[in-house]
């Protein structure tokens, strides 16, 4: 294919089903599953995306209804900050290869083209850069063309990992395509179709005016775009900036005063940047590996950004001092070896509305996922283990743990604790029944005991009705 | 004693504790009896409106009824439930009061007490508190002893320290134990009783899920939805005593006073306590008179205006009656009906209708229905427009001497009438004295797939499509449903349909019966609660028919006809087109051109004689005079046509030999040929055949329509057959006669014949003023049976023309134009309201509307309804509308432009369409109409379709020329489909020509009944003709697709 020696050349890069692929990537153990990522309010959650093999479901869809045509999908709660990092590093992996991309959505980008094609020995070298500068995974699609809109239909009709260009007639291209495509409401797009007007070629037939006469701005938009005429620019979304710092301690520290020391330590060398001159932070996140193995990760929003070095340390310090939900401490359980701070929605002084509201955002995600803040899932369940349960992963709290109990006649009389020693159970203080979820997959059925143990102790447990089972339960 | 049997259940909720209740009355009566309760306490929540019901099943099974309620209650420290027992019969008013108190101070739908009402009702009533849901539990859960304290203290002063007691309760559920132990503690304290009880749900344990959909079901959510609302286990059942005294053997106490409780209301029985309670209000009279004296005097006064002078036959009858009416003291009785009848026609006269110095008698505002047609004192006192001296009609079914129970009198009217009626009657006696009855809608077999699938959490779509497939609405259908098996044994589904079998019957909640209104002297509020109604102004009492009527409490139905408001509407029209108003009491009730009308089946919106079934059976019988057709109107009642009574009935008017099983049939089915076609003819028989009073006879004809009256026919059965062998007939014959009988509904002989004067009066209007006729069949719809497309086609076929809706001539309703024109209203456009319409009138007040641009600019109409009109054709009419495409692009351009630049007050010049823009097809405009409209005023969707047709598909006009056994082709709407007790389903199809009868037999039904469901279908079948009849039976179907891409290239055709 030639390349374009003259005029405008726009580029759309799409990547469709972002969030399932997102969540699929981290989740390789739903590879094949019917998997449903939500998002909307805690009450009223709403099908975000689903997986080919969620059948029935649809974008839109409360979830009660996604899940009443498809009873086995694993629902996922959108992690709105998850997958702004995987669509933030496809931007950027965009920004590599041309100098302008526009990120108009999750998936979707618009690429300024425009005089690039030779650099790269042709238009063919320049689609090939672009689909590989994303990860395979994402098996992105490619649409080139004289304006966004063409650019757009192209890619939404291209196989996944293929590129095509908008022919030379492109309002002929464009012609048999439904007037759906446009961006018009359903309103706008049903009444045109109650006037026999069903393609863009259709659209394109009629007379300049008669379309803005008939639904003003957005007529005139769609009449122009039906002719392959889209004047709008791409307009460049700067990447998002982060910035980190990191120290390795000379030996493993498992103290508070240590592990502070660090962090204000941390804080004053970011601070010193020149990149963050005049600029405050909207959130901090620290990481660092632990002697006893893994990482330790402490994730935080500020409530008003930082200005200064001892503003961010004490908003992190101060939410490391806090107590989570469930009332476990947030300080890392073993020593540190190392630590880092990363820190994000910069923003300049001056502009502290961009950054409130993009922790609105991120608040009204949490309010469904969190990122690992327990979130009320049943507050009134009859089972403590569904009352709440961590947020990303939505993790039951309280799990209840498989127990031996040695019973007469349904009456447990000894129970075996986790060194494998028996106690006799001295009395049987309370006996209740929990017997619900019969609609679910998982009907619950259960007889629970509180028992006084010979020892003074006092023990939950309860027998699966259903399958015999004894397990202790945490309360 | 065993300490067990010390216990009795003394909080269970029925089915009428709505939406969580999950047993019947019955089911829990009989598992009381089977476990040897000796007593048994039923507290439903907030209402009593199983009280009667439980008190006289548990009095049949030998269990002792205790009657109490749930009650929300708002008490200083919050709202909680308290439970109310009836020790009394004071206790039992006192109940009845706080329940309405409970509705009509706190509303509807969310009824709470406030707990002062308590210190001025507490006598003779026993308190329950402390249970789960109570304010004193949450207290004493809390550790808040002094509030708790207090509150029972409350409680003590109020009811008295034997009276109020301390709730335990083991469910099982974790919390109880605890919660029990803190309330005997406090008990203790307060010197008051603990009782035990189980706050059963229902009877059985295998309907706790059941108990859990219907409290989804309740707040209209899914079971995940409503988890927190739930019961956490299924412990709510009616147990065995002594499993309640293993559960709370720790109280012993506690169970003891369940015992006693028991007793000490052995003395109230609510059977007894209302027995000879309820007297109708007393109406003045003049001084001199007695109530008596007076309505003999009305009648008389009447009887000399209606005749001329009394003859012999008038004189006698009126003095049976009045021996009657004397003998039971029933005058008062009639003199309130006469007083409603007053307060009708003052509402009649407010309305514009009828006039002053008419007399009563001559102009009622409505008239009688039932049995009570056959009063010639209902006659003279204006509750009857039949003449029952001149029908020689008889008064046992109504009257008998002996009857014990007061007569009924229904009464119908315009539906205006009505509404104004029933607030007319509440004001004149009171909300506390005159409600209306109450209801009690039933799960169905649609209802419950609907339901009990959104609990469940199954798809909404295929539960709604589920729900609209189901032929029928009985439940025994659902579980043979061929979609439903084949899903059942997705998880779900299969829920679905367990539990649809124990919904099946459920009482939905309590309604309002369709007219019946109960006047007390007494207060109602003494005898049962009364409520608010959804509807402003009304109220309505807790018990239904049956238990107003176990209660002797009188019902006085005042319905709503819609055939009457369309009479009242025409004769209005034909007044106002020709200036003299039909006097419709004084027309021919002879005139052949109307005789002939209705024996050619020519009765399409003619008041009961226009369903498919009734057109085949009235060109059978061809009534020559009113009593024919008062034969025809009952013939076609479920319960003529369960013994094969119509088909038998036409043979033998038709000339089959026939003879009677017995000569004592002869009395009672004379007239009828032999059939029984009338209640009064069951009454009859009872009397003549089986030896029975007429009173008897009534109460064995009542018992075959009672719910679970089975085993009350089988006693009626032995006595009708040991009556008839004294008599002389053998037990064969007697059986063969009683074989007759059956549940199904038939009319009274009277009711029959005040139906008749009606629809003959429909014939009338419809045979010389048929403009005025259809323009009001239009403006009542619904009237129950055909759709406007249908009724415009028949209106057509008379010679009249449907204009469209027309911004510039139509008002708000269908009006006639000249002297053949019915002009479409403009609120029969959709999405055009009667605020929309109203607003559209008055800028026409200023000029009419010169084109598109004037309507535009002063119509204030918003697009979507503008747009509706155009489609409609009501702009057809505007200079330059001729193309609706073309105007509908002009109004959505205008608005585009008058919202841009806010200058729709302003006249705006209309957007020229582009010119690219096809033109409107007439099949576009044709389903445009049927979209809008509900029909095409100038023609028929099978214009449309019969080009597609090959021509071996025969027209409605063509079929009459073809024979018994020919094999046809015909296609059409389908506009009714119907299965009556018979197996057969009937359709009626319409084309553009006419209507044609369908028959389909079961096999048929089972092959083709996808195709049959659908709305336009081509079938094959053979004609079968008897007679005058014809229909098609139906051999094969298929239906006909509407293909509009392949109308709308076809070149306008007409």
């Amino acid at each position: 294919m030639n390349a374009l020696i003259d005029g405008s050349l726009t580029g759309c890069l799409l990547v469709t089903h972002l969030p399932v692929k997102a969540e699929l990537q981290r989740h390789p153990e739903l590879v094949g599953r019917p998997l449903i990522v939500a998002n909307g309010d805690a009450t009223h959650p709403r099908a975000l995306d689903a997986s080919a093999e969620a059948t029935g479901v649809a974008t839109g869809q409360t979830v009660a209804e996604a899940l009443s045509r498809c009873r086995d999908a694993v629902t996922i709660p959108v992690d709105g900050r998850y997958l702004s990092e995987v669509n933030d590093a496809l931007l950027a992996a965009l920004w590599d290869v041309v100098p302008a991309v526009e990120a108009a959505g999750w998936g979707l980008f618009y690429l300024d083209l425009t005089g690039m094609a030779p650099i790269y020995g042709g238009l063919a070298g320049l689609a090939q850069a672009l689909l590989s500068a994303s990860e395979e995974w994402l098996r992105p699609r490619l649409g080139i063309g004289p304006g966004k809109f063409p650019a757009y239909c192209a890619a939404a009709r291209v196989e996944a990992g293929m590129w095509q260009r908008v022919p030379a007639d492109a309002g002929r291209w464009l012609a048999p395509l439904p007037v759906s495509w446009l961006p018009l409401d359903g309103d706008g797009v049903s009444r045109l179709e109650g006037f026999g007007i069903r393609t863009l070629g259709d659209v394109a037939k009629l007379a300049p005016s008669s379309l803005a006469e008939f639904m003003g701005i957005d007529g005139n938009r769609a009449w122009r775009l039906a002719r392959c005429i889209d004047p709008e620019p791409v307009v460049p979304t700067p990447l998002p900036e982060r910035l980190t710092e990191r120290l390795e301690f000379p030996f493993p520290v498992d103290t508070v005063p240590a592990i502070e020391a660090g962090i204000r330590s941390l804080t004053q060398r970011l601070c010193r940047s020149p990149s963050l001159r005049a600029r405050c932070v909207g959130e901090g996140a620290l990481q660092g590996e632990l002697l006893s193995g893994g990482i330790w990760r402490f994730e935080r929003g500020l409530r008003q950004p930082a200005g200064s070095a001892d503003a961010l340390a004490r908003a992190l310090l101060a939410g490391l001092g806090a107590r989570d939900a469930v009332g476990s401490s947030r300080w890392p359980e073993a020593a540190l070896l190392d630590l880092a701070l990363t820190v994000g929605d910069l923003t300049p002084e001056a502009g502290r509305q961009a950054g409130i509201w993009q922790r609105e955002r991120v608040a009204d995600v949490g309010a469904v996922a969190g990122v690992a803040r327990p979130a009320a899932m049943a507050p009134g369940s009859a089972l403590p283990e569904r009352r709440w349960a961590l947020g990303a992963s939505l993790t039951p709290l309280s799990l209840p743990a498989r127990a031996s109990v040695d019973a007469a006649r349904g009456v447990p009389r000894r129970v075996r604790t986790s060194n494998g020693r028996w106690r006799p159970v001295e009395q049987v203080v309370d006996l209740w029944e929990v017997a619900t979820e019969w609609w679910t997959p998982e009907p619950v059925n259960r007889r629970y005991w509180r028992l006084a143990l010979a020892d003074g102790g006092l023990l939950t447990v309860y027998r699966d009705l259903d399958s015999g089972q004894w397990y202790r339960q945490g309360y | 004693m065993s300490l067990s049997k010390d216990y009795v259940e003394l909080r269970t909720h029925s089915w009428y504790s709505f939406g969580a209740g999950a047993s019947s009355t019955a089911d829990l009566v009989e598992r009381a009896a089977g476990l040897g309760y000796p007593a048994l306490g039923l507290t439903d929540y907030s209402n009593l409106c199983g009280a009667l019901e439980f008190s006289r099943q548990a009095l049949a099974a030998g269990v002792q009824p205790i009657v109490g309620v749930d009650l929300t209650v708002h008490e200083p420290e919050g709202e909680g439930m308290v439970s109310f027992i009836a020790e009394t019969g004071e206790g039992y008013a006192n109940l009845c009061r706080l329940v309405s108190l409970a509705h009509v101070t706190a509303g509807r739908t969310e009824p709470s007490l406030d707990a002062r009402f308590l210190e001025t009702h507490a006598s003779g009533l026993i308190a329950l508190i402390g249970a789960p849901d109570g304010v004193l539990a949450r207290l004493v859960q809390d550790g808040e002893w002094a509030p708790a304290q207090a509150l029972v203290e409350r409680y003590r002063c109020w009811f008295g320290g034997s009276q109020v007691f301390l709730e335990l309760q083991q469910h099982l559920v974790h919390g109880d134990t605890s919660r029990n132990k803190r309330l005997h503690e406090l008990a203790q304290r307060c010197r008051v009783a603990t009782v035990a009880t189980n706050e059963v749900w229902y009877h059985d344990r295998e309907r706790a899920r059941l108990h859990d959909a219907l409290t989804a079901v309740r707040l209209n959510r899914s079971l995940s939805d409503v988890r927190e609302q739930l019961k956490v286990n299924g412990q709510y059942w009616l147990k065995a005593p002594p499993e309640m005294a293993a559960l709370l053997r720790r109280y012993p106490d506690a169970l003891a006073s369940t015992r006693a409780i028991g007793e000490r209301c052995t003395d109230f029985s609510l059977p007894q306590y209302l027995a000879g309670r309820y007297a109708y209000p007393d109406c003045p009279v003049p001084p001199g008179h007695d109530a008596h004296s007076w309505l003999r005097r009305l009648c008389e006064e009447s009887a000399a205006r209606r005749y001329g002078q009394i003859d012999r036959r008038v004189r006698e009858r009126l003095d049976e009656e009045f021996d009657l009416i004397g003998r039971h003291g029933l005058a008062g009785f009639f003199l309130v009906y006469h007083r409603i009848v007053e307060l009708a026609r003052e509402c009649m006269l407010e309305l514009g209708h009828g006039h002053q110095e008419t007399p009563l008698e001559w102009l009622p505002p409505g008239r009688g229905r039932g049995s009570s047609v056959s009063m010639l004192v209902g006659y003279l006192i204006g509750l009857s427009h039949v003449d029952p001296v001149e029908y020689g009609l008889t008064l046992d079914r109504f009257l008998s001497s002996e009857t014990a129970v007061l007569p009924d009198i229904d009464l119908d009217f315009p539906r205006d009438i009505r509404e104004r009626l029933i607030l007319r009657v509440i004001e004149e006696w009171g909300w506390d004295h005159a409600a209306l009855a109450g209801m009690m809608p039933t799960y169905k077999a649609r209802g419950i797939v609907r339901n009990l699938g959104k609990a469940l959490g199954l798809p909404a779509d295929e539960v709604a499509a589920m729900a609209r497939g189901l032929e029928t609405d009985s439940v025994a259908d659902l579980s043979s449903s061929p979609t439903l098996l084949a899903r059942s044994d997705r998880p779900g589904w299969r829920d679905l349909l367990a539990l649809s079998q124990q919904l099946a019957g459920f009482p939905k909640g309590l309604a309002q019966h369709p007219g019946g209104m109960l006047v007390s002297s007494t207060p109602l509020t003494d005898l049962m609660p009364v409520q608010p109604s959804a509807i402003d102004g009304r109220y309505v009492a807790h018990w239904d028919k049956d238990s107003v009527d176990d209660a002797g409490v009188l019902k006085i139905d005042l319905l709503a006809l819609g055939a009457l408001s369309q009479m009242q509407q025409a004769v209005r029209l034909v007044r106002k087109r020709t200036g003299q108003e039909p006097d419709l009491s004084r027309i021919d009730y002879r005139d052949p051109e109307v005789f002939a009308d209705l024996g050619r089946g020519d009765t399409v919106g003619v008041f009961q004689v226009e369903s498919a079934a009734q057109m085949q059976t009235i060109v059978r019988m061809k009534p020559r005079d009113i009593y024919d057709l008062a034969l025809e109107v009952a013939a076609v009642r479920p319960g003529v046509g369960a013994n094969d009574g119509v088909a038998e009935f036409l043979r033998r008017r038709e000339g089959m030999a026939w003879e009677y099983d017995h000569p004592l049939e002869q009395h009672a089915l004379e007239r009828s040929l032999g059939v029984i076609m009338f209640q009064d003819q069951v009454v009859q028989l009872g009397m003549d055949v089986g030896g029975f009073t007429a009173a008897e006879a009534d109460r064995m004809r009542r018992a075959f329509a009672r719910r679970k009256g089975e085993a009350l026919v089988a006693q009626y059965r032995e006595r009708f057959i040991a009556g008839a062998e004294e008599q002389g007939v053998t037990q064969s014959v007697a059986e063969t006669i009683f074989g007759k009988f059956n549940p199904h509904y038939m009319f009274p002989e009277g009711h029959a014949l005040a139906f008749a004067f009606t629809a003959y009066q429909m014939g009338w209007l419809r045979r010389y003023h048929p403009l005025e006729f259809f323009v009001a069949l239009f403006n009542e719809q619904p009237m129950g049976f055909w759709d406007l497309d249908t009724l415009k086609q028949d209106a057509r076929r008379l010679g009249l023309r449907v204009a469209h809706p027309d911004v510039n001539r139509s008002e708000l309703l269908c009006t006639a134009e000249g002297d053949d024109t019915l002009r479409l209203g403009l609120t029969f456009v959709k999405g055009v309201d009667h605020r929309l319409g109203e607003t559209l009138l008055r800028a026409r007040d200023a000029g009419p509307f010169a084109d598109l641009s004037d309507l535009l600019a002063r119509s204030g109409l918003p697009r979507e309804a503008l747009e509706n009109l155009a489609r409609a054709g009501a702009m057809d009419g505007l200079s330059g509308c001729a193309d609706r495409r073309r105007v509908l692009w002009q109004v959505g351009a205008g608005y585009v432009s008058g919202v841009r630049r806010g200058q729709l007050a302003l006249a705006l010049p209309a957007a020229k369409p582009p010119a690219a823009l096809a033109r409107t097809s007439r099949a576009r405009r044709m389903l445009d109409e049927y979209a809008m409209l509900g029909l095409c005023p100038d023609g028929h969707v099978m214009e449309l379709l019969r080009p597609q047709l090959g021509a071996d598909v025969l027209t409605s006009d063509s079929l009459l020329g073809r024979r018994d056994g020919d094999v046809v082709r015909v296609a059409g709407r389908v506009v009714r489909r119907q299965r009556p007790l018979a197996a057969a389903v009937f359709l009626t199809l319409e084309d553009e020509y006419g209507l044609i009868p369908l028959a389909v037999w079961p096999a048929q039904w089972e092959r083709l009944k996808s195709a049959l469901r659908r709305s336009i279908i081509v079938v094959e079948g053979q004609v079968s003709r008897r007679d005058d009849t014809l229909n098609v039976a139906v051999q094969d179907a298929r239906p006909l697709a509407l293909n509009l891409e392949y109308l709308q290239g076809r070149a306008d055709w007409r």
